[in-house]
């Protein structure tokens, strides 16, 4: 077992090299370097840069050198020193911008994938073990209809509803008069008030696939024989569909986390703009629209690192529930 | 050899077909489109799912003379004018008679908001009817015509069926036009997706070893990486002083860089359950070239899978277009798609003032849902040989 | 045999398994009566699609669901003396679950798919463990580790933490027959335990049974559709055909004195171990067995019997006759008071499926001709890329491993052994399906020119594909189903330019009608065919280009016994008339025998004996070759347990990894310590024709199959 992880993680590294070039590609997309930029939006705000300073960044991150240095320099920038570069709109370094942000999307993301998975097993289970019956209909109608609808359109309509019948807005993460507020209890309960919201919205879609999942999946395990040899030990229908057909289905349950963590993470850029909420999605398309891209590029990065290292924990848990990967 | 084969047979759909059209001798001389066709037909939502999806690609093919108006007719003086209803008969005080019609507005100041409200007037009665003389247009850029299907019978009065949005053009209209783009992004973008997938996955599958193992590889990679943030970032570097046509094919592009992935393991797959199949090397051993395996034999066992997963990956194209044009960072005015009406709709207040913008987004729900049930019928059917 | 008290244990009454699907109610069981008692074995038997499985499951009501339904009585004796009528228990009730944790025990064909994947074999034997004595984790796990000591299984101590997945295939079923045996039930089922595993191990299995058998005093029934397996391990037999008990009784009345015809044509059909030498055809039964759907009017079998009386076998539906206390047929043959008609069978339609006198009876061997092929040091290696990603060392499997075999012009040669020896790999090796590794394959064509077909490109291939043709084993996946009769059989025409257009029609049409089929059937996709025709299909298109040699991979071993006859008969016929040659591969030596005039034995990638079938089958010299012989059941009760029984221990070795010297010696009784295990032998001529790789061939006096009194 202990082999397998480390050969996993081992495996992860070109991984994460790959991304972080894409993510550097992403940020050398736009014409013109990094500096350029930075002295036009300055000359646009009436300020003037500092020689000095010009040079010393030109030499931070090698703006002079080749694509390949300068690669190297961001990188091990990061790495080494947690240095992401600078946000030029913002006029600050990017790592005194990123990570509140981030820490957001990150509850976010796992409070989705609990809500998902806490709400798509025993109903999966219950669609595949009561086949065809009204339960698994709704359930099935559901699993459609929640595929079908665009996660911000639902943001829009949820917004749209308590608007005209609360007259308040629902966005955000925090009641106002805890936004800036120091973190204590009373804040930490408001959080989970405004939590659900977001957290419904995102995990609708991902909720009916992982529902269609669970039950195709037991549906094949149920007709397996192995199930018919629990029954003929005289095990209660119950306790024979927990512990074999559930367990074996699980696996493939689990394996998903690789692709559902992904689609989280997307689903909440694009809810989180509509919701206005303090998480990656919305400071990531300001910065894309405004092309400032040490910051986008740096954003795209961690929250492909963080669906790397989710894909990585599924894959071990994987290999944890079923000893067919372990050995 | 055991009764279980049996008692599969007899659980399963295995004899279950419609006795009264596929008797057992038509079936035995049933080729697989027809057995697939049988099977297929057997589900009712897939059939509706079908038949909305024909609709709805038809309307985005004579969208010009399907809409009453001009997508960019503009008229500020019915700014955010509200939707009316279509009434077909008209009370002339001893009776009803059929005359179509809807009802005009009369415009209120609000003094304290200081903006115009509508309210329907029903007095004012403007005839609508069927083939009417309205704007001329060039139906697909090429016939110039003047005929809509539907309309005010003089062109000059409002009709706003699904109300107008803060330019007063009528979202109606615009829905319809825009089912043009984001129907036809989503075929292109699986094209071009079916292209790249077929290629690698076939190569993949066909070849085998190291070649399967870099292109699985990157395939993993690539369902790594979460697609909105990374579209976003590509998205974002299209120069805004594109043309809209350029936009519109780097948009497609990029959402089928990602979006191949899917197709080209279903692809892959195939080619490995084929591997198995004794009638491929029974095939080269009756002299047939590869080349003529790959066409003859291999393609059609699995054309019919294709075209499900084909139809189960516009969806997604058409919710990420929609979901990168909402941004602004996909497609952008004046092309007119679903995701960038939607994008009228951003701010809560605008959607507060006028909840009919969301119309465009119950567009998307409609075909995404029908694509989805016809997809899910054609892929249970896609394979007629087992049961 | 008809002295035993009967001591009843379960008894079924009128037993009806009702299915629902789309098209109407099915019966897959059909008023079945059977009873079986403590100690005695009872085995039911008949071909696929019969219902047996389902009876079976229906003893402990495994089948109610929401599309099937159980009527009728089982009733059974508790341990206490109480009688129960299981059919009338709640089929998820207490009660019933606690006859099937403790009292009635189930063992299932596949052991690797019966037995769940993700748990451990100690987990899932110790459950019924723990459910029916209700004791803790630890005294079950003790009690497990002593059950699989029973059963044979090495190690128990440490193998009661293995995985399904890592035992082999007779080991996983002999801890299933642990999970059954932990609870020490009164009776055991057992559903094709052995119709998954090789020869060899089904008959350590077999007699692992008999021996727990006695050793608990269960009674124990046994569904199989191998009446080998049927002659060895019966007291009594019930035969059953479309969901009924057609005829049922001792085994030695019913192999010897068959009443229903057919029980006879099915101890008919099958081919005997040592009955070799009378050139007989086989007799098979006419058509298949049909769909439940289809079920014929009166009795089930009219359409199919040799005795069929028009007027009676088609309108009523046959009584059961006792004819004796213990012996029972569902025939209109019998009167009810057990007396046999004398109505000679009125139809002028033949009992047999082609008439017996057609093709002149050939001698036991055909002449054989010169060389048409051989194998020289043939090699096929195969890249271990098993496993998720590649493994450490880059390792091969030695499928085939330096094969030295000549085929005769004219002649079948048999090719057997265990699966996973290699045998189908060499046949496609000889037909490049398989591009070999290594060694030659010369090919001698009908003008003498011989040729080394292993360098040749696919493309040089082409001439001598038309010459070497191949039947494959699956009927199912050897037929692409999206394509005609006519574009399968005639594809090859094509493509070799042979004949287009109308005359490809007709060619396949004449085609079709040499194998057996209706020639307008060509317009028909695969799907409309059986599982025979299919296979005859697949003959009709290895035969379209009048091949010389046709490798026949396990061609009829996916089929039932009585279509396996029709197509036996075919392919005999065929040599006749075609002048073909055969390399049959296959595992079933009843087969070979009947079939072959020389066989080539397999061990591990290697040739380890070729000799004429009669001298093999008579006086084996390998080994391995003995063992394998022993291992094959006998349809006949009467030899049970007569002659020389060699049980072979351990598994097949990995060829990935063999072991040292001879592959064989780990499990050869006659090993000796150091030459086997360092010397690999080679193959060599012995005396008395033939070839044999083994130090001590001289030297051993190995037993083969009696020709006795079979013939009976």
């Amino acid at each position: 077992m202990l082999r397998f992880i480390g050969r996993r993680i081992l495996q992860v590294i070109p991984t994460l090299i790959i991304i972080s070039i894409v993510s550097f590609v992403i940020i050398q997309l736009p014409p013109g370097d990094y500096l350029d930029t930075l002295a036009a939006t300055m000359a646009e705000q009436g300020d003037t840069i500092d020689r000095e300073l010009m040079a010393a960044l030109e030499k931070r991150y090698g703006l002079g050198d080749p694509v390949y240095v300068q690669y190297w320099k961001w990188i091990t920038g990061i790495v080494t020193r947690g240095d992401f570069g600078m946000s030029f709109e913002w006029g600050r370094p990017v790592s005194q911008l990123i990570w509140d942000r981030f820490w957001f999307t990150l509850i976010i993301s796992i409070s989705t994938l609990l809500f998902i998975w806490a709400v798509a097993l025993p109903i999966g289970v219950y669609s595949a073990v009561r086949k065809y019956s009204i339960g698994d209909y709704i359930a099935t109608l559901f699993g459609f209809i929640g595929l079908a609808i665009p996660n911000f359109l639902m943001a829009l309509v949820l917004m749209y509803w308590s608007f005209k019948y609360f007259g308040q807005s629902v966005g955000g993460l925090f009641s106002p008069e805890y936004v800036s507020a120091e973190w204590s209890w009373g804040k930490f309960v408001d959080l989970l008030g405004h939590l659900w919201i977001p957290v419904i919205i995102i995990g609708t879609a991902g909720t009916a696939e992982l529902i269609r999942v669970m039950r195709a999946n037991l549906l094949d395990e149920l007709s397996k024989p192995y199930v018919e040899t629990a029954r003929s030990k005289g095990l209660t229908e119950r306790r024979l569909l927990i512990k074999y057909p559930v367990r074996v289905a699980l696996n493939p349950f689990v394996s998903t986390l690789g692709w559902i963590l992904p689609a989280i993470i997307s689903a909440d850029a694009v809810t989180s703009v509509v919701l206005s909420l303090p998480t990656t999605g919305p400071l990531l398309l300001r910065s894309l629209l405004a092309q400032d891209m040490y910051l986008a590029g740096s954003f795209i990065m961690l929250v492909s690192v963080l669906t790397v290292i989710g894909t990585l924990i599924s894959d071990i848990m994987l290999a944890w529930l079923d000893p067919r990967i372990r050995y | 050899m055991s009764d279980q084969t049996m008692t599969h047979e007899m659980t399963g759909s295995g004899r279950s077909e419609d006795a009264a059209t596929d008797s057992p001798q038509r079936r035995q001389a049933a080729g697989q489109w027809q057995l697939i066709w049988w099977r297929f037909r057997k589900h009712k939502l897939a059939v509706v799912g079908g038949i909305v999806v024909g609709m709805i690609y038809f309307v985005a093919l004579f969208a010009e003379f399907l809409a009453p108006w001009l997508p960019n007719e503009h008229a500020t003086r019915y700014t955010y004018a509200p939707p009316q209803s279509v009434n077909f008969f008209l009370s002339d005080g001893d009776g009803w008679t059929f005359r179509p019609h809807v009802n005009g507005f009369k415009v209120e100041i609000d003094k304290v908001a200081l903006r115009r409200n509508f309210v329907v007037d029903e007095e004012q009665v403007i005839p609508i009817g069927l083939f009417v003389k309205g704007k001329p247009y060039e139906l697909w850029g090429l016939i110039p015509m003047e005929r809509h299907l539907f309309g005010p019978l003089d062109p000059e009065e409002p009709m706003y069926i699904l109300g107008a949005d803060r330019l007063g053009r009528d979202v109606l209209t615009r829905i319809i036009y825009g089912t043009r783009i984001s129907m036809s992004i989503g075929l292109v973008g699986v094209f071009l997706s079916l292209t790249l997938g077929i290629l690698l996955g076939g190569i993949s599958g066909y070849y085998g070893g190291f070649i399967d193992d870099i292109i699985q590889r990157t395939i993993e990679f690539l369902r790594a990486i979460p697609t909105i943030p990374l579209w976003m970032g590509l998205a974002a570097a299209i120069p805004l002083t594109w043309p809209p046509l350029g936009v519109y094919f780097t948009v497609t592009a990029i959402l089928s860089l990602i979006g191949w992935t899917g197709l080209a393991r279903e692809v892959r797959g195939r080619f490995f359950a084929l591997k198995t199949e004794e009638f491929i090397p029974a095939a080269r051993l009756d002299g047939n070239s590869e080349l003529r395996i790959i066409v003859r034999h291999m393609v059609p066992s699995f054309a019919s899978h294709i075209i499900a997963t084909m139809t189960l990956a516009i969806p997604s194209m058409i919710l990420a277009e929609t979901a990168l044009s909402f941004l602004g960072i996909g497609l952008r005015p004046p092309v007119v798609s679903w995701g960038v009406l939607l994008q009228e709709a951003q701010n809560v207040r605008s959607v507060a003032t006028a909840p009919w913008l969301l119309w465009p987004g119950a567009a998307v729900v409609v075909a995404v849902l029908a694509l989805n049930f016809l997809g899910d019928g054609l892929r249970d059917a896609a394979d007629p040989y087992t049961s | 045999m008809f002295d035993v008290i009967q001591d009843s244990l379960l008894t079924l009454r009128d037993v009806k398994v009702q299915i629902r699907t789309d098209e109407g109610v099915v019966q897959a069981v059909d008023g079945v009566n059977l009873s079986v008692a403590r100690n005695r074995t009872l085995c039911i038997v008949g071909e696929s699609g019969c219902g047996k499985s389902m009876t079976a499951r229906a003893i402990t009501n495994l089948v109610t669901s929401s599309n099937k339904s159980l009527s009728g009585e089982v009733l059974f004796t508790r341990v206490n003396g109480e009688t129960l009528d299981l059919a009338a228990l709640d089929p998820k009730g207490p009660e019933i679950r606690r006859i099937r944790s403790g009292e009635i025990s189930m063992i299932f064909q596949e052991p690797m798919t019966s037995l769940s994947p993700v748990h451990t074999i100690g987990n899932q034997i110790g459950e019924a463990a723990q459910l029916h004595f209700g004791e803790g984790k630890d005294a079950a796990r003790a009690r497990t580790i002593e059950v699989l000591g029973r059963v044979g299984i090495p190690n128990p101590s440490q193998r009661v933490d293995a995985y399904p997945f890592q035992l082999s295939g007779g080991m996983r079923q002999r801890a299933m027959i642990a999970m059954a045996l932990v609870c020490r039930p009164q009776l055991l089922i057992a559903d094709e335990p052995t119709t998954a595993l090789d020869v060899t191990t089904q008959a350590v299995i077999l007699d692992l049974m008999k021996e727990l058998q006695a050793e608990m005093g269960m009674g124990l029934i046994f569904i199989t559709h191998d009446l080998g397996v049927v002659a060895e391990i019966a007291d009594d037999v019930a035969v059953m055909y479309l969901g009924r008990v057609v005829e049922s009784g001792p085994v030695d009345e019913i192999f010897h004195d068959p009443k229903h015809p057919y029980t006879r044509s099915l101890l008919q059909s099958i081919p005997r171990l040592g009955a070799r030498g009378t050139g007989q055809r086989l007799k098979s039964i006419e058509g298949i067995v049909p769909h439940p759907f289809d079920r014929p009017k009166g009795c089930s079998f009219h359409p199919r019997c040799p005795s069929f009386m028009p007027g009676i076998c088609d309108s009523s539906d046959p009584p059961a006759t006792s004819l004796a206390s213990d012996r029972q047929v569902r025939c209109h043959l019998y009167g009810e008071d057990g007396s046999e008609r004398t109505v000679a069978p009125v139809v002028s339609r033949s009992p047999i499926s082609s008439p017996d006198t057609a093709g002149p009876t050939t001698g036991a061997t055909t002449p054989a001709g010169g060389t048409l092929i051989e194998a020289r040091n043939l090699q096929m290696h195969f890249p271990v890329t098993s496993g998720r990603r590649r493994r450490r060392a880059r390792s091969v499997v030695k499928a085939v491993d330096g094969v030295e075999l000549e085929i005769r012009q004219g002649e079948t040669l048999a090719l057997v052994g265990e699966s996973g020896c290699g045998k189908s790999t060499l046949g496609r090796s000889l037909v490049r399906i398989y591009d070999p590794t290594g060694g030659e394959v010369l090919y001698h064509e009908s003008e003498g020119a011989v040729t080394d077909l292993v360098p040749l490109t696919h493309k040089q291939m082409k001439p001598y594909r038309r010459d070497i043709r191949m039947i494959f084993q699956d009927p199912h996946s050897s037929l692409n189903p999206r394509m005609t009769v006519l574009e399968i059989v005639g594809e090859c025409l094509k493509l070799y330019g042979v004949e287009d257009g109308k005359g490809m029609r007709r060619r396949v049409a004449e085609l079709l009608q040499t194998v057996g089929l209706r020639s307008e059937y060509m317009s028909r996709y695969p799907h409309a065919f059986s599982g025979g025709e299919r296979q005859r299909i697949g003959i009709a298109r290895a035969l379209a280009l009048n091949p010389r040699l046709v490798v026949a991979d396990e061609a009829v071993s996916a089929l039932d016994v009585s279509v396996q006859a029709q197509i036996l008969n075919l392919m005999k016929d065929l040599q006749e008339q075609m002048g073909l040659t055969y390399l049959f591969v296959a595992h079933d030596l009843s087969v070979v025998e009947h079939i072959s005039d020389r066989v080539a034995v397999m061990y591990v990638g290697k040739i380890v004996e070729v000799a004429d079938t009669d001298t093999l089958f008579a006086r084996p010299r390998h080994p391995y070759t003995e063992a394998l012989l022993s291992a094959v059941p006998k349809p006949d009760p009467r030899l049970r347990g007569s002659g020389e029984r060699v049980r072979l221990s351990g598994e097949v070795a990995d060829p990935a990894n063999p072991p040292s010297g001879c592959y064989f010696h780990p499990r050869c009784p006659y090993a000796d310590g150091d030459r086997c295990s360092r010397e690999t032998p080679v193959l060599q001529d012995v005396e008395g024709g033939g070839r044999v790789a083994c130090h001590h061939a001289d030297k051993l006096d190995l037993a083969g199959v009696a020709l006795d009194d079979q013939v009976a």
